[in-house]
């Protein structure tokens, strides 16, 4: 029997089979946005100018790292998980000891001139070590489905909220409970565990720093009471971000004309305000443009990852969405006001090489999790 | 149960679910909400600074300053520049607490002497601003408490010049804490500054609380750590307290400028030398090191960290900026110790260069001065206003008061609309700013949005010419304010120069010797229930062009309304210009007009009443009459009939000679009403005729006349029921010596633009006019007020007046007193004076006390050499009988 000879052709596209090259594009395209809009909002600063070309290095150099990982072996992917997980703890943990402190935080190692802020690290890996852990776990068993992933996601959460660095600690319980839930958890036990998650944060809220309880204050007083007079103080990030958001209009000022940034009223306008610097420039229009394009993305890694048929595969690509997602609407929801104020980048979007390089790692599994050739291998599947 | 792909439909949902909350809250900001908070994007870039305009100067007759306005400077330090408990601010403001803490103390000596409110004045070199309330300072004040002890100990080299910062403050605070005398606190008692270096190691780690409470407090515990953290905290809040309530009055109220000067020069010295410079200095130092220290920690960092335990992104920008001071050349040298520059020179350069002094303020601002006179009359320049406000200042030349731009300070109704529309912009009752509240905190905090306004006097009469017109500076501002746009500069119009035609040197004399003459007449301070209130005025004018040189009046020494209650009446009150004194009849000064109206009328009038015999002519009455069929007497108190056997036998001349009741009183019941109207308008005092309008700006006079007067028309003929201020008769008298009645005018120019001169014509035969003329010369000569040398000599014509006021006495009765009148001119032959003096209250009449006033006042002209122009040439005088 002569085999068959294949094209090269052939070859190339039996390796990238079931890559999701349109994700890459869309991430890609969502990057460039950001690089822009870095560019709008540093570009006036002496000291941060070069943010923005330092951003688009980035988005040229991550893609391709990402491959490596899409095309990495499953099996030692699945060996990596557990030892990346107790990496980041000890990084957490090491974090508390020998961090740099910015503006309060003790969230950053300072390597050379590079800042690494391993929180950003930690949640692509729990989605990865969630993956792994429930791959098999079938069924609705409250305790191994729902209680042991929680427990897992906890022990980083609380490291991270000492530092402190709240808004990435919650960022990390939907992706839980989304892999929680497509891992086979019953709904209504994951609702259940949100509302008493919920009344445990109301009874733990006189624990929080000072800080935290006044942007939470000022956020309630909004609708509760107009009282302007924190708006230099705890309320000033908020009121602010409002006011670029709210002024933009419906067209927006223009491209680089963005006066709340121009005039340096946008507090962190690079990374956790972006999308301030965005409506601000381009209006309703614009930042509902970018919005649909990022939640396109996240709707488009669940349809992707609906596809998949092995466990492993979805997990990752539901948690890989659920990231992205949850990231949109805390990122969006504080720059316009409709959560308290807390510091969390867009990935993708926003600047800082730790956001983009777990954007990116995430990306790389979510890729790996849709390549044909792996699907194949893998046992654990649904039928 | 079996997963399958349906539960990737939730996702798919909350994606949705996501997208249209978000794009919701979009709608809500970006279109519902969109002009409000386009609004405060404006509001939080543009800034405006008032530019406050001087107001004019107020020049007298000889070009002599009597006010203007002077530039005063102001440090400030706006906490809203420094990023929350930046610790440079914290110095700061701890240093200007304590600095404002030792003043109170009373080692500068100068503070201690002032009363109560005054402090201010002096001690305002502590100028920060506290804006985040005193509940953010207790916790930066807990936060300093807290540094562990080990932050005092000198740990190295780099960190010596902020320790020693550190420690300085420190030991300021605890000192002043325990209000020992600080030399004290080196010696065995205390020995705090040693202490930072001399306890174990291993109390390292104790707070400054913990080490210091004991020893300061005497206490043990915790308690003593609860004390010395109450003792600090009252000291300081009282600090606090008294810093806001500085500031507020720095920028409103008018301090004496010297003072003011001096203050802020030694302050701005002493607080560049310690607080300022020495920090700057250190941080400055630190820039060399930064790049070494990168990989490591920086300093800053460190520093930053020890005292906050933070570091924010904007603190490497500050550096930045306070760096760039130190790159300036021509940097202003007092900055460091021992070398000294004038203080506008200093003022120049860091006003010029704002922008790099993020939280610092050079404020200008005007404060009004009275720089001439003499001691008596000139506001002297030092602490104690109450004192000053005599003489010319407060009663003449008037004082200024600020118009409050703060709605909560302000009682007249723009305020309700101000706080009901906050973004509505108003025009005040003023009509001098316009504003807006939104504007207001920032224009509050720079001072400029409130003004002076005339408050009595001429600063009020003169006040729309006097006051400027404020202008405005739009700025566009970065969040820390350093500007980064250029500027829209609405320049300040500065109010206009108005030269008074007062002599100020003739005016204090005036001053002077009515209140001599007061004080012989026992009068005391203004009390309508007091049998010894009265009052004095003498206006003197140029006959010819009726300037007025002279307003004299008493009481002068009138205190602000702001000193309390005891005033002694309304401030701008002058009886030259109206009488303090409903009831100010002008008596028989009337007479010589009556005689007028009369021979006009009647050619001899003489003939057609019933001749006067005086008191002493007949038993009972000076003269008889009948009017509307009945009789009337009347007594004539001329008591020596001078060897004549009728009062007017010799004419008419002889009846104002002898001021004649009898004859005047027919007199005026045969002119009627009209007839008196007729008399009095001719001459400007009554209020219907077209001579009595005073068309000069500066002059708010009392409407002349009896509009309104019940009195029967035989006593309205001698003056009764006739009211006229000083000035309104002088002119009178002017008129009758010339024959043309002048305008009153009193500012002779505006920018140097002259005022014209007006007056009119009298239109009556000199025949007339002599008779009147040479009645008027007897008075002085034979008459009510002969007797007085002066008068003679100086040639003087003019006719006296006394009527009756009956006064409040301890008793049930109301005692006897009088309006004493003395009005005339000199020299009769050719008028270039005239004048009119009157006292309320007086216990004698119109010759004795009025016409003596005149005569005692002549003699101090005569006596003074820079007065004596204002006096006949006596070589060519000739005694008249």
């Amino acid at each position: 029997m002569r085999l068959e000879r294949t094209s090269r052709w052939d070859r190339w596209k039996e390796f990238f089979a079931g890559f999701p090259f349109s994700i890459w594009i869309w991430a890609i395209l969502l990057g460039c946005i950001g690089v822009v809009f870095i560019h709008s909002a540093t570009f006036r600063i002496e000291e941060r100018i070069g943010m923005a070309s330092k951003q688009a290095m980035v988005l040229m150099v991550l893609p391709l790292l990402a491959l490596l990982l899409a095309f990495a072996k499953r099996r030692r992917i699945l060996d990596l998980a557990w030892p990346c997980y107790l990496l980041a703890l000890l990084a957490l943990a090491m974090l508390l000891m020998y961090g740099t402190t910015i503006n309060g935080a003790r969230r950053w190692f300072r390597l050379g001139g590079l800042s690494l802020q391993p929180s950003e690290f930690v949640k692509p890996i729990m989605i990865l070590v969630l993956a792994r852990y429930l791959r098999f776990e079938v069924g609705g068993r409250f305790v191994k489905g729902i209680l042991v992933p929680i427990g897992l996601t906890m022990i980083p959460m609380m490291l991270m909220v000492r530092q402190p660095d709240l808004g990435s600690a919650l960022a990390l319980l939907p992706v839980t409970f989304a892999m929680a839930y497509v891992g086979g958890a019953r709904g209504l036990s994951l609702v259940s565990l949100a509302l008493m998650g919920f009344l445990c944060f109301v009874v733990l809220f006189p624990s929080l720093h000072d800080y935290q309880k006044e942007r939470i204050v000022v956020w309630l007083d909004q609708w509760l009471t107009i009282d302007r007079s924190m708006d230099l103080g705890a309320g000033y990030h908020l009121h602010q971000s409002q006011i670029a958001v709210g002024s933009g209009g419906i067209f927006g000022d223009g491209l680089f004309q963005g006066m709340q940034s121009r005039f340096d009223y946008l507090p962190y306008r690079s990374t956790d305000f972006l999308f301030s610097v965005i409506a601000e420039e381009t209006g309703f229009v614009g930042s509902t443009i970018v919005i649909l394009l990022y939640s396109g993305f996240c709707l488009w890694i669940f349809r992707l990852g609906s596809t998949i048929r092995d466990r492993f595969g979805r997990l990752i690509a539901v948690g890989v969405g659920t990231y992205f997602l949850t990231h949109l609407w805390i990122h969006v929801g504080v720059t316009t006001g409709l959560l308290p104020t807390t510091g969390l980048p867009l990935p993708l979007l926003s600047f800082g090489r730790s956001s983009a390089s777990a954007a990116w790692l995430a990306l790389g599994l979510l890729g790996h999790a849709l390549l044909q050739r792996e699907r194949n291998l893998s046992r654990d599947r649904y039928l | 149960m079996r997963p399958g792909p349906s539960r990737f439909r939730i996702f798919f949902f909350l994606t949705v679910l996501v997208v249209v909350a978000l794009c919701a809250q979009l709608l809500d900001l970006q279109v519902r909400k969109r002009n409000v908070l386009a609004r405060e994007r404006i509001e939080n870039i543009l800034g405006a600074e008032f530019l406050a305009a001087p107001r004019g100067r107020i020049l007298a007759r000889d070009g002599s300053v009597l006010a203007e306005d002077q530039m005063r400077f102001e440090v400030a330090i706006h906490y809203r520049y420094f990023r929350r408990d930046h610790p440079l601010a914290l110095l700061l403001h701890f240093d200007a607490l304590t600095r404002w803490i030792r003043r109170e103390e009373g080692d500068s000596g100068l503070a201690r002497r002032l009363p109560e409110g005054l402090v201010p004045a002096v001690a305002e070199g502590a100028g920060l601003r506290y804006q985040d309330g005193l509940d953010r300072f207790d916790q930066a004040l807990d936060r300093w408490l807290a540094l562990p002890c080990s932050r005092l100990r000198r740990k190295g080299i780099r960190l010596q010049k902020a320790l020693s910062s550190l420690r300085f403050y420190t030991f300021r605070l605890l000192s002043q804490v325990v209000e020992q005398d600080q030399a004290a606190l080196y010696g065995r008692d205390y020995k705090i500054s040693t202490r930072f270096n001399s306890w174990p190691e291993d109390q390292d780690q104790q707070s400054i609380l913990e080490r210091f409470a004991v020893p300061l407090t005497g206490l043990e515990g915790t308690e003593a750590q609860v004390e010395l953290r109450e003792r600090l905290r009252r000291r300081l809040h009282e600090g606090h307290a008294n810093l806001e309530y500085l500031d507020r009055r720095l920028a409103l109220e008018p301090i004496p400028p010297k003072v003011s000067v001096f203050a802020r020069l030694d302050h701005w010295f002493e607080f560049h030398q310690t607080a300022l410079d020495g920090w700057l200095k250190a941080l400055a130092e630190k820039r060399a090191d930064r790049l070494r220290q990168r990989k490591k920690e920086t300093l800053g960092a460190w520093l930053h960290r020890l005292f906050l335990g933070e570091e924010r992104l904007e603190v490497p920008d500050l550096e930045a900026k306070i760096d760039r001071i130190y790159e300036i050349e021509d940097y202003p040298k007092p900055m460091f110790p021992g070398v000294s520059v004038s203080f506008d020179r200093i003022v120049a350069l860091i006003a010029g260069r704002q922008a790099l002094y993020p939280g610092f303020r050079i404020q200008e601002r005007y404060g009004r001065i009275y720089p001439s006179g003499t001691d008596e009359t000139r506001l002297r320049l030092g602490p104690y206003p109450g004192d000053l406000l005599k003489g010319l200042v407060p009663k003449v030349i008037g004082t200024v008061r600020t118009e409050w731009a703060d709605p909560s300070k302000r009682k007249d109704k723009e305020a309700p609309k101000l706080t009901a529309n906050p973004y509505q912009t108003i025009v005040d009752d003023y009509s001098f700013q316009r504003y807006s509240e939104k504007l207001l905190d920032y224009a509050w905090s720079m001072g400029r949005l409130s003004r002076r306004v005339g408050s009595s006097g001429f600063e009020k009469s003169l006040d729309r010419f006097l006051r400027g017109e404020n202008g405005l500076r739009s700025t566009v501002s970065d969040r820390r304010g350093i500007e980064v746009g250029m500027p829209n500069i609405n320049e300040a119009k500065p109010g206009r120069d108005v030269r008074i035609t007062l002599d100020w040197r003739l005016q204090t004399l005036g001053e002077q010797h009515l209140e001599l003459m007061a004080k012989e007449l026992e009068f005391g301070p203004y009390d309508a229930e007091s049998e010894h209130h009265g009052s004095a005025a003498l206006a003197i004018i140029d006959a010819r062009s009726g300037d007025v040189l002279c307003m004299a009046s008493f009481p002068r020494a009138i205190e602000l309304e702001f000193e309390g209650k005891q005033t002694w009446m309304p401030i701008a009150k002058n009886a030259c210009l109206d009488t303090p004194f409903r009831q100010g009849y002008i008596g028989s000064t009337i007479k010589p007009f009556m005689a007028i109206e009369g021979m006009l009328r009647f050619e001899n009038p003489l003939h057609l009443v019933e001749e006067c015999r005086g008191r002493n002519g007949r038993s009972g009455s000076g003269g008889r009459f009948y009017y509307q069929n009945r009789a009337f007497s009347i007594s004539c108190n001329q008591h020596v009939l001078r060897g004549l056997e009728l009062h007017c036998s010799e004419g008419i001349e002889n009846a104002i000679q002898e001021s004649c009741n009898a004859f005047f009183c027919q007199l005026g019941r045969l002119m009627g009403r009209e007839g008196l109207e007729s008399a009095l308008g001719r001459f400007g005092l009554f209020s219907g005729s077209p001579r009595s309008t005073t068309t000069d700006p500066g002059l708010r006079i009392l409407e002349p006349g009896f509009a309104g007067s019940t009195w029967p028309l035989n006593r309205m003929g001698i003056g009764y029921g006739v009211k006229a201020a000083p000035l309104q008769v002088a002119r009178a008298y002017a008129a009758l010596g010339t024959g043309r009645l002048p305008d009153l005018r009193l500012v002779e120019s505006i920018d140097g633009t002259v005022q014209p001169h007006g007056g009119s014509d009298l239109g009556i035969e000199d025949r007339i006019l002599s008779r009147v003329r040479a009645g008027l010369t007897r008075v002085v000569t034979r008459g009510t007020a002969n007797g007085h040398p002066w008068l003679s000599r100086t040639h003087t014509a003019g006719k006296t007046g006394t009527a009756i006021l009956w006064a409040p006495s301890p008793g049930p009765e109301l005692v006897k007193r009088y309006r004493s009148w003395f009005s005339g001119y000199y020299p009769r032959e050719d008028p270039t004076i005239a004048f009119s003096c009157v006292f309320f209250g007086a216990r004698s009449g119109g010759g004795k006390m009025a016409a003596r006033t005149i005569d005692s006042f002549l003699a101090r002209l005569d006596a003074d050499a820079r007065l004596r122009r204002y006096l006949p040439d006596f070589s060519r005088s000739r005694r008249v009988r």
